[in-house]
Protein backbone atom coordinates (compact mmCIF):
# COMPACT_ATOMS: atom_id res chain seq x y z
CA UNK A 1 0.00 0.00 0.00
CA UNK A 2 1.36 3.29 -1.09
CA UNK A 3 -0.59 5.43 -0.06
CA UNK A 4 0.69 8.44 2.35
CA UNK A 5 -0.26 8.20 5.94
CA UNK A 6 -1.15 12.14 6.22
CA UNK A 7 -3.40 11.78 3.15
CA UNK A 8 -6.91 11.06 3.54
CA UNK A 9 -8.80 14.20 4.90
CA UNK A 10 -9.77 15.24 1.61
CA UNK A 11 -11.89 12.69 -0.60
CA UNK A 12 -10.79 13.97 -4.04
CA UNK A 13 -7.51 12.58 -3.97
CA UNK A 14 -4.60 10.82 -2.21
CA UNK A 15 -1.01 11.15 -2.00
CA UNK A 16 1.18 8.04 -2.63
CA UNK A 17 4.59 7.37 -2.09
CA UNK A 18 6.90 4.62 -4.28
CA UNK A 19 10.44 4.39 -3.97
CA UNK A 20 12.09 7.89 -4.09
CA UNK A 21 8.87 9.39 -6.74
CA UNK A 22 5.33 11.17 -4.82
CA UNK A 23 2.27 10.38 -6.90
CA UNK A 24 -1.16 11.76 -6.28
CA UNK A 25 -4.17 10.41 -8.02
CA UNK A 26 -7.39 12.47 -8.31
CA UNK A 27 -10.89 10.89 -7.70
CA UNK A 28 -13.00 11.20 -11.11
CA UNK A 29 -15.56 13.10 -9.27
CA UNK A 30 -12.86 15.76 -8.85
CA UNK A 31 -11.01 15.71 -12.11
CA UNK A 32 -12.88 18.28 -13.80
CA UNK A 33 -12.24 21.14 -10.90
CA UNK A 34 -8.57 19.99 -10.77
CA UNK A 35 -8.19 19.99 -14.76
CA UNK A 36 -9.75 23.47 -14.72
CA UNK A 37 -7.97 24.89 -11.80
CA UNK A 38 -4.47 23.36 -13.05
CA UNK A 39 -4.66 24.84 -16.50
CA UNK A 40 -5.54 28.55 -15.40
CA UNK A 41 -2.57 30.63 -16.57
CA UNK A 42 -2.52 32.24 -13.25
CA UNK A 43 -1.37 28.94 -11.43
CA UNK A 44 0.74 27.94 -14.05
CA UNK A 45 2.97 31.24 -13.59
CA UNK A 46 2.92 30.18 -9.87
CA UNK A 47 4.30 26.58 -10.76
CA UNK A 48 7.11 28.05 -13.18
CA UNK A 49 7.84 30.54 -10.51
CA UNK A 50 8.81 28.07 -7.87
CA UNK A 51 5.68 28.88 -5.84
CA UNK A 52 3.98 25.97 -5.97
CA UNK A 53 5.03 22.56 -6.43
CA UNK A 54 4.84 20.83 -9.95
CA UNK A 55 2.76 18.23 -11.21
CA UNK A 56 3.18 16.32 -14.36
CA UNK A 57 0.06 14.06 -15.56
CA UNK A 58 1.26 9.89 -15.77
CA UNK A 59 -0.05 7.08 -17.10
CA UNK A 60 -1.09 4.34 -13.98
CA UNK A 61 0.07 1.50 -15.20
CA UNK A 62 3.67 3.40 -15.30
CA UNK A 63 3.21 4.28 -11.33
CA UNK A 64 1.09 0.74 -10.50
CA UNK A 65 -0.30 2.57 -8.32
CA UNK A 66 -3.43 1.63 -5.94
CA UNK A 67 -5.99 4.25 -7.11
CA UNK A 68 -9.54 3.73 -8.14
CA UNK A 69 -10.75 3.31 -11.44
CA UNK A 70 -10.79 6.81 -13.75
CA UNK A 71 -8.81 8.41 -11.28
CA UNK A 72 -6.30 10.80 -12.50
CA UNK A 73 -2.41 10.60 -11.40
CA UNK A 74 -0.17 13.13 -11.50
CA UNK A 75 3.44 12.68 -10.24
CA UNK A 76 5.41 16.03 -8.00
CA UNK A 77 9.04 16.69 -7.86
CA UNK A 78 10.28 15.34 -4.16
CA UNK A 79 10.82 17.93 -1.33
CA UNK A 80 14.39 17.27 0.58
CA UNK A 81 12.36 17.56 4.16
CA UNK A 82 8.82 17.82 5.57
CA UNK A 83 8.87 19.95 8.31
CA UNK A 84 5.89 20.87 10.20
CA UNK A 85 4.13 24.53 11.44
CA UNK A 86 5.10 23.38 15.28
CA UNK A 87 9.07 23.04 13.69
CA UNK A 88 8.96 26.27 12.60
CA UNK A 89 10.28 29.49 14.00
CA UNK A 90 8.26 32.75 14.34
CA UNK A 91 9.92 33.90 10.87
CA UNK A 92 9.01 30.75 8.95
CA UNK A 93 5.19 30.83 10.34
CA UNK A 94 5.10 34.35 9.31
CA UNK A 95 6.10 33.61 5.99
CA UNK A 96 4.68 30.27 5.44
CA UNK A 97 1.30 32.38 5.88
CA UNK A 98 1.83 35.22 4.01
CA UNK A 99 2.96 32.81 1.10
CA UNK A 100 -0.60 30.87 1.47
CA UNK A 101 -2.16 34.81 1.60
CA UNK A 102 -0.30 35.66 -1.75
CA UNK A 103 -0.99 32.75 -3.17
CA UNK A 104 -4.76 33.23 -2.54
CA UNK A 105 -4.87 36.95 -3.41
CA UNK A 106 -3.19 36.22 -7.23
CA UNK A 107 -5.10 32.97 -7.85
CA UNK A 108 -8.61 34.48 -6.42
CA UNK A 109 -8.64 37.40 -9.11
CA UNK A 110 -8.10 34.74 -12.25
CA UNK A 111 -10.89 32.65 -10.76
CA UNK A 112 -8.78 30.09 -8.65
CA UNK A 113 -9.88 29.50 -4.73
CA UNK A 114 -8.36 27.31 -2.13
CA UNK A 115 -10.32 24.78 -0.69
CA UNK A 116 -8.52 24.65 2.44
CA UNK A 117 -5.48 26.36 4.59
CA UNK A 118 -3.79 24.37 6.36
CA UNK A 119 -0.33 25.41 7.27
CA UNK A 120 1.14 21.71 6.64
CA UNK A 121 0.30 22.57 2.51
CA UNK A 122 3.67 24.88 2.98
CA UNK A 123 6.74 23.24 3.18
CA UNK A 124 10.23 24.80 2.78
CA UNK A 125 13.82 24.78 0.25
CA UNK A 126 16.12 26.51 2.59
CA UNK A 127 14.22 29.10 3.54
CA UNK A 128 12.11 29.50 0.38
CA UNK A 129 8.06 28.68 0.80
CA UNK A 130 6.55 26.17 -1.41
CA UNK A 131 2.79 25.16 -1.49
CA UNK A 132 2.64 21.34 -1.91
CA UNK A 133 -1.47 20.46 -2.11
CA UNK A 134 -2.03 20.05 -5.78
CA UNK A 135 -5.64 19.35 -4.88
CA UNK A 136 -6.12 22.91 -2.67
CA UNK A 137 -7.43 24.17 -6.25
CA UNK A 138 -10.48 24.17 -7.85
CA UNK A 139 -12.65 27.13 -9.92
CA UNK A 140 -13.62 30.06 -7.64
CA UNK A 141 -17.73 29.89 -7.58
CA UNK A 142 -19.18 33.59 -7.80
CA UNK A 143 -20.28 34.86 -4.29
CA UNK A 144 -18.35 31.88 -1.97
CA UNK A 145 -16.99 32.45 1.34
CA UNK A 146 -13.70 31.44 2.76
CA UNK A 147 -14.34 28.29 4.09
CA UNK A 148 -10.56 27.97 4.95
CA UNK A 149 -11.14 31.12 7.20
CA UNK A 150 -11.11 29.57 10.70
CA UNK A 151 -8.38 26.60 9.69
CA UNK A 152 -5.91 29.77 8.31
CA UNK A 153 -6.97 31.99 11.78
CA UNK A 154 -6.01 28.46 13.89
CA UNK A 155 -2.91 26.80 12.18
CA UNK A 156 -1.44 30.73 10.52
CA UNK A 157 -2.93 33.57 12.41
CA UNK A 158 -3.30 32.96 15.89
CA UNK A 159 -0.01 30.71 16.33
CA UNK A 160 1.76 34.18 15.46
CA UNK A 161 -0.40 36.39 17.86
CA UNK A 162 0.46 33.72 20.57
CA UNK A 163 4.18 35.33 20.20
CA UNK A 164 3.22 38.82 19.05
CA UNK A 165 0.82 39.42 21.08
CA UNK A 166 1.48 37.34 24.46
CA UNK A 167 5.68 36.49 23.73
CA UNK A 168 4.58 33.01 24.42
CA UNK A 169 6.03 31.09 20.90
CA UNK A 170 3.32 28.69 19.53
CA UNK A 171 5.72 25.56 19.30
CA UNK A 172 5.06 23.64 21.91
CA UNK A 173 1.27 24.04 22.04
CA UNK A 174 0.76 23.79 18.57
CA UNK A 175 2.66 20.23 18.56
CA UNK A 176 0.16 19.47 21.07
CA UNK A 177 -2.87 20.82 19.14
CA UNK A 178 -2.36 19.70 15.66
CA UNK A 179 -5.12 21.42 14.07
CA UNK A 180 -3.66 24.32 15.79
CA UNK A 181 -4.36 27.08 18.85
CA UNK A 182 -8.32 27.18 18.55
CA UNK A 183 -9.72 31.12 18.18
CA UNK A 184 -12.24 30.47 21.72
CA UNK A 185 -8.75 29.56 23.32
CA UNK A 186 -6.73 32.55 22.24
CA UNK A 187 -9.71 34.79 23.04
CA UNK A 188 -9.79 33.88 26.30
CA UNK A 189 -5.84 34.54 26.68
CA UNK A 190 -5.34 37.98 25.62
CA UNK A 191 -5.32 40.54 28.30
CA UNK A 192 -7.69 43.89 28.45
CA UNK A 193 -5.04 45.81 27.45
CA UNK A 194 -4.88 43.91 23.96
CA UNK A 195 -8.17 43.67 22.91
CA UNK A 196 -8.28 46.80 21.12
CA UNK A 197 -7.65 45.78 17.45
CA UNK A 198 -10.21 45.88 14.85
CA UNK A 199 -8.31 43.39 13.28
CA UNK A 200 -8.33 41.15 16.44
CA UNK A 201 -12.09 41.70 16.47
CA UNK A 202 -12.60 40.78 13.29
CA UNK A 203 -10.43 37.12 12.99
CA UNK A 204 -10.02 36.09 16.45
CA UNK A 205 -12.39 37.96 19.22
CA UNK A 206 -15.17 38.22 17.09
CA UNK A 207 -15.58 34.71 15.66
CA UNK A 208 -14.82 33.12 18.30
CA UNK A 209 -17.98 34.77 20.26
CA UNK A 210 -19.99 34.11 17.37
CA UNK A 211 -18.62 30.70 17.88
CA UNK A 212 -19.82 30.17 21.34
CA UNK A 213 -22.89 31.69 20.89
CA UNK A 214 -24.16 28.66 18.68
CA UNK A 215 -26.43 30.52 16.51
CA UNK A 216 -26.09 28.25 13.70
CA UNK A 217 -29.59 29.50 11.86
CA UNK A 218 -28.19 33.12 12.18
CA UNK A 219 -25.31 31.82 10.27
CA UNK A 220 -27.12 30.29 7.66
CA UNK A 221 -29.07 33.08 7.32
CA UNK A 222 -25.78 35.06 6.87
CA UNK A 223 -24.05 32.93 4.64
CA UNK A 224 -27.55 32.78 2.29
CA UNK A 225 -25.98 36.45 0.84
CA UNK A 226 -22.98 35.66 -1.48
CA UNK A 227 -20.10 37.01 -0.49
CA UNK A 228 -18.54 39.68 -2.83
CA UNK A 229 -15.81 39.10 -4.50
CA UNK A 230 -14.08 42.53 -3.69
CA UNK A 231 -14.83 41.38 0.12
CA UNK A 232 -13.14 38.29 -0.26
CA UNK A 233 -9.89 40.00 -1.77
CA UNK A 234 -10.37 42.55 0.99
CA UNK A 235 -10.11 39.79 4.06
CA UNK A 236 -7.30 38.52 2.33
CA UNK A 237 -5.71 41.51 1.72
CA UNK A 238 -6.15 43.14 5.14
CA UNK A 239 -5.24 39.60 7.01
CA UNK A 240 -1.83 40.19 5.02
CA UNK A 241 -1.13 43.62 5.68
CA UNK A 242 -1.58 42.79 9.31
CA UNK A 243 0.60 39.57 9.57
CA UNK A 244 3.26 41.11 7.34
CA UNK A 245 3.90 43.75 10.61
CA UNK A 246 3.99 41.41 13.20
CA UNK A 247 6.94 40.74 15.20
CA UNK A 248 8.00 38.05 18.08
CA UNK A 249 7.64 39.77 21.28
CA UNK A 250 11.19 38.92 23.37
CA UNK A 251 13.04 36.76 20.80
CA UNK A 252 15.85 39.20 20.95
CA UNK A 253 16.35 38.59 24.41
CA UNK A 254 16.80 34.56 24.32
CA UNK A 255 20.36 33.12 26.04
CA UNK A 256 21.65 31.29 23.19
CA UNK A 257 20.79 33.99 20.68
CA UNK A 258 23.88 35.70 20.82
CA UNK A 259 26.55 32.77 21.80
CA UNK A 260 28.28 33.37 18.48
CA UNK A 261 29.41 36.58 19.17
CA UNK A 262 29.98 36.10 23.27
CA UNK A 263 31.54 33.09 24.26
CA UNK A 264 34.27 30.97 25.34
CA UNK A 265 36.64 30.31 22.79
CA UNK A 266 39.95 31.48 22.32
CA UNK A 267 41.49 33.42 19.30
CA UNK A 268 42.00 30.81 16.57
CA UNK A 269 39.98 27.91 18.17
CA UNK A 270 36.79 28.76 15.84
CA UNK A 271 38.89 29.04 13.45
CA UNK A 272 40.19 25.57 13.79
CA UNK A 273 36.84 24.01 14.32
CA UNK A 274 35.90 25.98 11.14
CA UNK A 275 38.51 23.99 8.75
CA UNK A 276 37.21 20.67 10.67
CA UNK A 277 33.99 21.08 9.30
CA UNK A 278 35.17 22.42 6.08
CA UNK A 279 37.46 19.04 5.70
CA UNK A 280 34.04 16.95 6.27
CA UNK A 281 32.12 18.46 3.81
CA UNK A 282 34.41 18.47 1.31
CA UNK A 283 34.99 14.93 1.89
CA UNK A 284 31.53 13.58 1.97
CA UNK A 285 29.76 16.20 -0.24
CA UNK A 286 26.65 15.27 2.23
CA UNK A 287 22.88 15.94 -0.17
CA UNK A 288 21.58 16.79 3.13
CA UNK A 289 23.28 17.58 6.48
CA UNK A 290 21.84 17.75 10.10
CA UNK A 291 23.04 20.37 12.26
CA UNK A 292 22.08 19.35 16.08
CA UNK A 293 22.70 22.64 18.12
CA UNK A 294 23.02 24.54 14.72
CA UNK A 295 22.37 27.85 16.93
CA UNK A 296 22.79 30.72 14.29
CA UNK A 297 23.75 28.55 11.59
CA UNK A 298 27.98 29.65 11.38
CA UNK A 299 29.05 26.19 11.00
CA UNK A 300 25.99 25.19 8.87
CA UNK A 301 26.97 27.82 6.56
CA UNK A 302 30.71 26.49 6.45
CA UNK A 303 29.35 22.84 5.31
CA UNK A 304 27.32 24.49 2.87
CA UNK A 305 30.01 26.90 1.70
CA UNK A 306 32.26 23.43 1.61
CA UNK A 307 30.02 21.06 -0.41
CA UNK A 308 26.99 19.74 1.71
CA UNK A 309 24.13 20.35 -0.65
CA UNK A 310 21.49 21.74 2.01
CA UNK A 311 21.41 21.49 5.79
CA UNK A 312 18.90 20.97 8.21
CA UNK A 313 20.01 22.29 11.68
CA UNK A 314 18.33 22.41 14.96
CA UNK A 315 18.11 23.91 18.00
CA UNK A 316 16.02 24.87 20.92
CA UNK A 317 16.72 28.36 21.49
CA UNK A 318 14.55 30.46 19.47
CA UNK A 319 16.41 33.66 19.16
CA UNK A 320 19.22 31.93 18.01
CA UNK A 321 16.80 30.41 14.99
CA UNK A 322 15.36 34.01 14.34
CA UNK A 323 19.44 34.64 13.49
CA UNK A 324 19.93 31.21 11.61
CA UNK A 325 16.74 32.35 9.29
CA UNK A 326 18.07 35.93 8.77
CA UNK A 327 21.33 34.18 7.91
CA UNK A 328 19.48 31.86 5.28
CA UNK A 329 17.48 34.39 4.13
CA UNK A 330 20.37 36.90 3.57
CA UNK A 331 22.72 34.76 2.22
CA UNK A 332 20.19 32.76 0.12
CA UNK A 333 21.36 29.96 1.53
CA UNK A 334 20.25 26.33 1.06
CA UNK A 335 19.71 26.08 5.06
CA UNK A 336 16.29 25.64 7.10
CA UNK A 337 16.96 26.30 10.80
CA UNK A 338 14.18 24.24 13.00
CA UNK A 339 12.67 24.28 16.69
CA UNK A 340 13.89 20.83 18.48
CA UNK A 341 14.75 19.76 21.57
CA UNK A 342 16.71 17.12 21.07
CA UNK A 343 15.58 15.72 24.82
CA UNK A 344 12.10 15.53 23.71
CA UNK A 345 12.00 15.70 19.43
CA UNK A 346 8.93 15.78 17.85
CA UNK A 347 7.21 12.11 17.87
CA UNK A 348 4.91 10.38 15.68
CA UNK A 349 1.46 12.11 15.96
CA UNK A 350 -2.29 12.47 14.30
CA UNK A 351 -4.26 9.59 13.28
CA UNK A 352 -2.48 6.44 13.77
CA UNK A 353 0.53 8.20 15.37
CA UNK A 354 2.05 8.16 11.94
CA UNK A 355 0.20 11.25 10.40
CA UNK A 356 2.78 13.43 11.18
CA UNK A 357 6.36 11.59 11.34
CA UNK A 358 8.72 11.67 13.84
CA UNK A 359 11.93 12.89 13.55
CA UNK A 360 13.86 10.27 13.83
CA UNK A 361 11.39 8.82 10.94
CA UNK A 362 12.76 11.67 8.77
CA UNK A 363 16.29 10.77 9.30
CA UNK A 364 16.56 8.51 6.65
CA UNK A 365 17.45 11.68 3.93
CA UNK A 366 20.81 13.06 6.40
CA UNK A 367 23.60 11.92 4.73
CA UNK A 368 25.39 13.54 7.50
CA UNK A 369 25.70 15.18 10.72
CA UNK A 370 27.66 17.75 12.78
CA UNK A 371 26.51 18.15 16.65
CA UNK A 372 28.64 21.13 18.01
CA UNK A 373 29.14 22.13 21.32
CA UNK A 374 25.78 20.26 21.76
CA UNK A 375 26.70 16.84 23.86
CA UNK A 376 26.78 18.61 27.28
CA UNK A 377 23.29 20.16 27.16
CA UNK A 378 22.28 16.69 26.63
CA UNK A 379 24.62 14.60 28.89
CA UNK A 380 24.53 16.90 31.76
CA UNK A 381 22.00 19.58 30.94
CA UNK A 382 19.34 16.69 30.81
CA UNK A 383 20.87 13.72 32.56
CA UNK A 384 20.72 11.65 29.33
CA UNK A 385 23.40 9.07 29.72
CA UNK A 386 26.26 9.26 27.38
CA UNK A 387 25.86 5.55 25.31
CA UNK A 388 22.28 6.88 25.19
CA UNK A 389 23.08 10.08 23.38
CA UNK A 390 25.51 8.18 21.03
CA UNK A 391 22.99 5.55 20.41
CA UNK A 392 20.71 8.50 19.33
CA UNK A 393 23.43 10.17 17.38
CA UNK A 394 24.35 7.05 15.45
CA UNK A 395 21.13 6.56 14.57
CA UNK A 396 20.35 9.99 12.72
CA UNK A 397 22.91 9.91 10.33
CA UNK A 398 26.04 7.36 8.98
CA UNK A 399 28.87 9.44 9.01
CA UNK A 400 29.51 13.00 11.55
CA UNK A 401 31.42 14.74 13.37
CA UNK A 402 30.33 15.60 17.70
CA UNK A 403 32.27 17.84 19.78
CA UNK A 404 33.22 16.57 23.34
CA UNK A 405 33.23 19.67 25.42
CA UNK A 406 35.46 18.59 28.79
CA UNK A 407 33.93 19.13 32.18
CA UNK A 408 36.44 21.81 32.80
CA UNK A 409 35.26 23.79 30.30
CA UNK A 410 33.68 26.84 30.83
CA UNK A 411 30.25 26.52 29.45
CA UNK A 412 30.19 23.05 31.10
CA UNK A 413 31.30 24.84 34.47
CA UNK A 414 28.20 27.03 33.88
CA UNK A 415 26.06 23.93 33.44
CA UNK A 416 27.28 23.24 36.86
CA UNK A 417 27.42 25.56 38.83
CA UNK A 418 24.36 25.08 40.81
CA UNK A 419 24.34 21.11 41.10
CA UNK A 420 26.57 18.21 42.16
CA UNK A 421 28.50 16.48 39.91
CA UNK A 422 26.98 13.48 39.35
CA UNK A 423 28.58 12.63 36.16
CA UNK A 424 32.08 10.71 36.48
CA UNK A 425 31.63 9.12 33.72
CA UNK A 426 32.18 12.24 31.46
CA UNK A 427 35.18 12.01 30.09
CA UNK A 428 36.72 12.08 26.19
CA UNK A 429 38.06 8.64 26.78
CA UNK A 430 34.60 7.51 27.89
CA UNK A 431 32.69 9.08 24.91
CA UNK A 432 35.29 7.87 22.38
CA UNK A 433 35.07 4.27 23.90
CA UNK A 434 31.24 4.65 23.60
CA UNK A 435 31.01 5.74 19.86
CA UNK A 436 33.77 3.37 18.73
CA UNK A 437 31.12 0.88 19.63
CA UNK A 438 28.75 2.30 17.49
CA UNK A 439 31.03 3.55 14.55
CA UNK A 440 34.51 3.88 13.22
CA UNK A 441 36.01 6.49 14.30
CA UNK A 442 37.62 8.58 11.71
CA UNK A 443 39.75 10.79 13.58
CA UNK A 444 39.78 12.91 16.75
CA UNK A 445 41.38 16.46 17.23
CA UNK A 446 41.48 18.96 19.90
CA UNK A 447 40.38 22.36 18.79
CA UNK A 448 40.39 24.45 22.37
CA UNK A 449 43.06 25.15 24.81
CA UNK A 450 40.21 23.72 27.38
CA UNK A 451 40.34 20.36 25.28
CA UNK A 452 37.21 20.42 23.22
CA UNK A 453 37.57 17.96 21.13
CA UNK A 454 36.11 16.83 17.28
CA UNK A 455 35.47 13.43 16.92
CA UNK A 456 34.57 12.63 13.47
CA UNK A 457 32.87 8.71 12.92
CA UNK A 458 31.18 6.66 10.35
CA UNK A 459 29.43 3.46 10.70
CA UNK A 460 29.68 2.86 7.05
CA UNK A 461 32.17 -0.30 5.93
CA UNK A 462 35.80 1.33 5.44
CA UNK B 1 -43.68 52.22 -11.46
CA UNK B 2 -42.66 51.97 -7.42
CA UNK B 3 -44.30 48.39 -8.17
CA UNK B 4 -41.98 47.72 -11.03
CA UNK B 5 -39.04 48.62 -8.77
CA UNK B 6 -40.53 46.59 -6.14
CA UNK B 7 -40.52 43.52 -8.37
CA UNK B 8 -37.19 43.92 -9.86
CA UNK B 9 -35.31 44.00 -6.36
CA UNK B 10 -37.06 40.84 -5.80
CA UNK B 11 -35.88 39.27 -8.70
CA UNK B 12 -32.29 40.71 -7.82
CA UNK B 13 -32.53 38.94 -4.44
CA UNK B 14 -34.15 35.60 -5.75
CA UNK B 15 -30.97 35.62 -8.23
CA UNK B 16 -28.67 36.30 -5.62
CA UNK B 17 -30.02 33.89 -3.13
CA UNK B 18 -30.00 31.25 -6.41
CA UNK B 19 -26.47 32.07 -7.28
CA UNK B 20 -24.96 31.70 -3.65
CA UNK B 21 -22.23 29.45 -3.96
CA UNK B 22 -22.51 25.45 -3.28
CA UNK B 23 -20.86 24.48 -0.09
CA UNK B 24 -17.30 23.15 -1.38
CA UNK B 25 -15.83 22.53 1.84
CA UNK B 26 -14.30 18.88 3.20
CA UNK B 27 -13.36 21.00 6.11
CA UNK B 28 -15.61 22.68 8.73
CA UNK B 29 -15.32 26.05 8.10
CA UNK B 30 -16.61 26.68 11.46
CA UNK B 31 -20.06 29.07 12.57
CA UNK B 32 -18.11 31.69 13.63
CA UNK B 33 -16.03 32.37 10.99
CA UNK B 34 -18.76 32.34 8.31
CA UNK B 35 -20.55 34.71 10.62
CA UNK B 36 -18.41 37.75 10.30
CA UNK B 37 -16.77 37.31 6.92
CA UNK B 38 -19.35 39.41 5.42
CA UNK B 39 -19.49 42.39 7.43
CA UNK B 40 -15.25 41.56 7.71
CA UNK B 41 -15.06 41.46 3.90
CA UNK B 42 -17.51 44.81 3.55
CA UNK B 43 -15.18 47.12 5.56
CA UNK B 44 -11.98 45.43 4.27
CA UNK B 45 -13.34 45.65 0.76
CA UNK B 46 -14.28 48.95 1.48
CA UNK B 47 -11.04 50.12 2.91
CA UNK B 48 -9.21 48.56 0.30
CA UNK B 49 -11.31 50.48 -2.42
CA UNK B 50 -11.25 53.81 -0.84
CA UNK B 51 -7.24 53.10 -0.41
CA UNK B 52 -7.09 52.82 -4.34
CA UNK B 53 -9.41 55.99 -4.97
CA UNK B 54 -7.21 57.66 -2.22
CA UNK B 55 -3.70 56.90 -3.65
CA UNK B 56 -5.18 57.72 -7.43
CA UNK B 57 -6.15 60.88 -5.86
CA UNK B 58 -2.89 61.84 -4.40
CA UNK B 59 -1.09 60.95 -7.47
CA UNK B 60 -2.76 63.28 -9.23
CA UNK B 61 -1.39 66.27 -7.10
CA UNK B 62 1.38 67.48 -7.93
CA UNK B 63 4.29 65.86 -6.85
CA UNK B 64 2.06 62.91 -5.86
CA UNK B 65 3.58 60.48 -8.91
CA UNK B 66 7.09 60.20 -7.04
CA UNK B 67 5.34 59.34 -3.51
CA UNK B 68 3.03 56.86 -5.58
CA UNK B 69 6.24 54.62 -6.71
CA UNK B 70 7.55 54.97 -3.27
CA UNK B 71 4.93 53.09 -1.96
CA UNK B 72 4.68 50.48 -4.50
CA UNK B 73 8.22 49.60 -3.87
CA UNK B 74 7.85 49.42 -0.44
CA UNK B 75 5.30 46.90 -0.75
CA UNK B 76 6.79 45.06 -2.79
CA UNK B 77 9.95 44.33 -1.18
CA UNK B 78 7.60 42.95 2.18
CA UNK B 79 6.46 40.25 -0.36
CA UNK B 80 6.70 36.66 1.22
CA UNK B 81 7.91 35.19 -1.50
CA UNK B 82 10.87 37.45 -2.74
Amino acid sequence: MSADPASFRDPAGTVHRVGDRIFRSVAPAAAADFETAWNNPALRRLVDAGYVVGSVAVANDEAEIEAPRGAKLVEHQRLPFISYPYEWSFSLLKRAALHHLDLQIALLEDGVALSDATAYNVQFIGVRPIFIDALSFRPYAEGEYWTGHRQFCEQFLNPLLMHALLGAPHNEWFRGSLEGIPSTSLARLVPPSKRFSLNLWAHVLGPAAAQSSGELEKTKSVIARPLPKSSYLGILRQLRGWIAGLKPLGADKTVWRDYSDNNSYQPGEAEAKQRAIGEFARRLLPRQLWDLGCNTGHYSQTALENGARSVIGFDADLGALERAFARADDSKLDFLPLYQDAANPSPGQGWGGEERRSLAGRSESAEAAIALAFVHHIAIGRNVPLDRFADWLASLAPAGIVEFVPKNDPMVQRLLTLRKDIFADYTLENFTSIMSARARVVSSETVTASGRTLITYDRRPA
Amino acid sequence: MTREIRKIAVAAVAILVATTAPAYAYIDPGMGSLALQALVGAVAGGLFTARLWWGRIVAMLPGGERKKIATQDKSNSDSATH
